[in-house]
């Protein structure tokens, strides 16, 4: 039944973010999914050791709903007329990926600061020079992953 | 930037559905080696990194 009620809600969370570019509060999902806050408390936590979701220490508001962030980042996606905080660069591209939508990044150099914008079809984005920076090895991405 | 947007797709592009997860670790290692991403740094399982 967990594992059922752990889909409910992670449809919530990521159905949420994708329809409205902010991650949903605790209070409405589980008002959508029609449960106690302690009950999506306790799936969050599930959902967290699954890392689908990354939560702030309060263990009920979600910092990370990969590639949707929780706060403000300096990488913006504009997709179908909705505005998104991605994670990362990579977390920028996922966007639209998993919208299945074109969108338009804005971002910034992680070694210069200069602005970016990147627009992304439905096959990736066009061509360019740039190059995405990877500075922790895989097998060391999760225990810190905000730093990731 | 074609192969990040590689990784974008495989690893997210089925996120919003009912049965996605995130991908184990052989899957992780069999989408970095499908766009020429190998080595133990892209080993999510690597001794070298102590992976967690």
């Amino acid at each position: 039944m967990t594992t059922d009620l752990d889909t409910r809600i992670k449809l919530a969370v990521y159905r949420g973010a994708a329809e409205r570019g902010i991650l949903p509060r605790a209070e409405e999902v589980a008002s959508d999914v029609s449960v106690k806050v302690q009950h999506v408390r306790d799936s969050y936590a599930r959902l967290a050791q699954r890392r689908l979701l990354v939560l702030e220490p309060d263990g009920l508001t979600i910092r990370m709903a990969p590639p949707f962030s929780g706060v403000p980042t300096d990488h913006r996606v504009r997709s179908g007329g909705i505005a998104y905080f991605a994670n990362c660069a990579w977390d920028a591209l996922a966007i639209p990926a998993a919208l299945h939508r074109p969108g338009d990044i804005d971002s910034r150099c992680g070694q210069s600061g200069t602005p970016l914008h990147l627009e992304v079809g439905l096959n990736g984005p066009g061509p360019s020079s740039w190059l995405f920076h990877v500075s922790v090895p895989a097998a060391q991405w999760w225990p810190d992953i905000v730093y990731t | 930037m074609d192969q990040l947007w590689q990784m974008a797709v495989a690893w997210y592009s089925t996120r919003l559905d009912p049965e996605s997860r995130r991908p184990d670790a052989s899957e992780i290692r069999g989408i970095f080696e499908r766009i020429g991403l190998e080595g133990d740094f892209w080993d999510p399982q690597a001794d070298t990194f102590r992976a967690s």
